[in-house]
């Protein structure tokens, strides 16, 4: 059943677009003859109201977004004139990346509630043909993960450590079209319409381009309107499919209004040579030696009994040999095994086929205790990209049906749960409690 | 400590500055016309000031106000409720007419003038349905089902099209 609730609120917005509309109390007061009622202060006091009103409305894209983006100006993109590209681009983070079996599982999880939402990948994009300059920024889940410039002399990519050279940016042909407008893209031969279907609650037209390399792309438009509303690549013999992009923000903007700052550069983690010593405790020691309350889920949790107890000691080094003299950074962190066999060395291993739980806890992220620093971010982060949730919120994740991933901050530890299943993984995480 | 010497007269002035947009977005929609919707608009304010001691307070005063300016829109519109444009020049024969007529505009031009306005209402000016019955001269019980039946009108209009 087509959910026209949003539809309408877009429709609306075409029949009569929301504005700023000038305030004129005094010929309110004049056209009621009242006599004026101001004092001078009053007026300040209006004045300042409007001002703040007007400002908030500057400084909240939130809002803007709401009712300007996704309406009008959207609407407008295919005729915008401004000589730079800019799209805001939406997507569910798992269909950025290709699993095994497919996209990976991402979500958001509320213990508490229950509640549970997809993980939220946004793409802006500044693209000036004429300067040759692209600016890409990707948040997922509000975290900026990627911030790159590319121009003919440079390539700055907020993730790695130099500089590269630049070289002539190129974008997609279907992101290029809204800057002439799509009904010219088909005048023109340079676009056909590839498709007419009802696309996640609307009816959509497919219009495709042919990219550089051979392969298209779709732009998915409003049928009357012509509103840009989706973008993905088109891949039959993909075997798992394209991102499907929802398109919040596509327009040609002035290049006063564009942003093509230099990203900062990456962060420089402590040491080049990361070092971990390992040795088996007993869980009564755990909380003395990471430094924290640490946490387990009991001496069994799910009929699995508690295997092994770890002690992590990591550390940094600015060289090698790896020495105590050397050392530029170090943090300590707990594992708890669950139902694995215990070596003689003191390693552990799972026997195929059994079910098996660990719990990494660390209060350092930046030490590879956990999976934490595994895109070397400025903060700490989820295999998705995105910023640790808070307890009792826990982050999903799985790219591969068997193995599950959570992860979470509860106080000041940093926890990572590994299980078979995402029940498994939530009813541990529902049992972890102090180590008495 | 700013005092106002006309408590109701600051209380509609705070409505104006706050809510101007939103009110004259609803006289838009249904004048059809930005220029008769801000008239519109200063005219209803000017009653709604004029008439300020008479206001019982039986009902919330922002519904009182909505009130008057869709009671002005609707005297200032002289012509069909909605206007219906195309926003991009060119031809539009790359595209059927089914598929163009898929858009809910020309639906929500069509739709009864009561459920219009409840429309409008609710999306343009988010009002609860208790202030939209006081706005609209219905009973609050008929917001929702107005409200469904427009849905249903417009998803019915949609499913023919994207079937068709």
């Amino acid at each position: 059943m087509i959910d026209v609730e949003p539809l309408i609120r877009d429709e609306l917005e075409l029949l009569a677009p929301s504005e700023h509309v000038k305030r004129d109390w005094a010929d309110a007061l004049r056209r009621s003859g009242a006599r004026g009622t101001r004092t001078p202060r009053r007026v300040a006091l209006a004045a300042a109201l409007a001002a703040a009103i007007a400002a908030g409305l500057a400084v909240l894209p939130g809002r803007i977004g709401d009712h300007r983006v996704n309406v009008l100006d959207a609407a407008l993109a295919a005729i915008s004139r401004g000589p730079v590209l800019h799209a805001v681009l939406v997507v569910d983070a798992s269909e950025t990346w290709r699993g095994p079996s497919g996209h990976p599982t991402f979500a958001t999880l509320d213990l508490a509630t229950g509640a549970q939402r997809p993980v939220r990948q946004t793409t802006e994009i500044w693209f000036d043909a004429q300067r040759h300059r692209l600016h890409q920024l990707s948040r997922v889940d509000g975290g900026v993960v990627a911030d790159a410039l590319q121009t003919p002399t440079l390539l700055r990519d907020s993730w790695r450590l130099r500089d590269l050279p630049g070289s002539r940016p190129a974008i997609d042909p279907a992101l290029q079209a809204a800057l002439r407008g799509y009904r010219a893209a088909l005048r023109s031969g340079t676009a056909r319409v590839a498709a007419r279907a009802h696309f996640r609650g609307r009816p959509v037209i497919w219009i495709r381009f042919r990219g550089a390399a051979g392969t298209s792309q779709e732009v998915g438009v409003a049928p009357m309107t012509f509103r840009p509303l989706f973008l993905r690549a088109v891949c039959p013999r993909c075997t798992a499919a394209p991102p499907t992009y929802t398109i919040r923000r596509l327009e040609g903007v002035r290049r006063a209004d564009a942003n093509f700052r230099l990203p900062p550069r990456a962060p420089a983690f402590f040491g080049r040579y990361a070092n971990q010593e390992v040795r088996a405790i007993d869980p009564s020691q755990a909380s003395r030696l990471l430094g924290a309350h640490a946490l387990w889920a009991g001496r069994s949790v799910a009929g699995l009994p508690l295997s092994l107890t770890q002690f992590v000691n990591a550390s940094q080094h600015s060289r090698l040999p790896i020495r105590k003299g050397n050392a530029v950074g170090r943090s300590y962190g707990i594992r708890l095994l669950y139902n694995v066999d215990v070596q003689a060395n003191g390693g552990w291993r799972v026997p195929a086929g059994r079910r098996s739980v660990s719990i990494v806890e660390t209060t350092d992220f930046r030490f590879g205790i956990g999976s934490f620093a595994g895109f070397r971010l400025r903060f700490p982060t989820t295999l998705a990209r995105a910023p640790i949730p808070r307890w009792p919120s826990v982050a999903l994740s799985a790219f591969d049906p068997h193995h599950w991933t959570l992860q979470t901050k509860r106080g000041r530890l940093y926890v990572e749960i590994g299980a078979p299943t995402r029940g498994l993984a939530v009813a541990v995480a529902k049992a972890l409690r102090p180590v008495p | 400590m700013v005092v106002f010497r006309d408590r109701r007269l600051s209380e509609i002035e705070w409505l104006y500055e706050e809510h101007l947009d939103r009110f004259v977005q609803v006289a838009r929609a249904i004048t059809g016309d930005r220029e008769r919707a801000l008239e519109a608009v200063q005219d209803a304010f000017a009653g709604v000031i004029r008439a300020r001691r008479g206001f019982r307070g039986d009902a919330p005063l922002e519904a009182y106000v909505w009130r008057a300016v869709v009671n002005a829109a609707r005297k200032a519109t002289r012509r069909p409720l909605v206007e219906v444009r195309e926003l991009h020049d060119g031809p539009a024969d790359e595209m059927d007419p089914p598929a163009a007529a898929a858009e809910l505009a020309p639906r929500i031009a069509a739709l009864p003038e009561r459920q219009r306005l409840v429309v409008f209402l609710r999306y343009y000016a988010d009002l609860d349905y208790g202030t939209i019955a006081t706005v609209a001269g219905i009973e609050v019980g008929t917001v929702g089902p107005t409200l469904a039946s427009a849905h249903r009108a417009l998803r019915r209009a949609l499913e023919q099209e994207v079937n068709r």
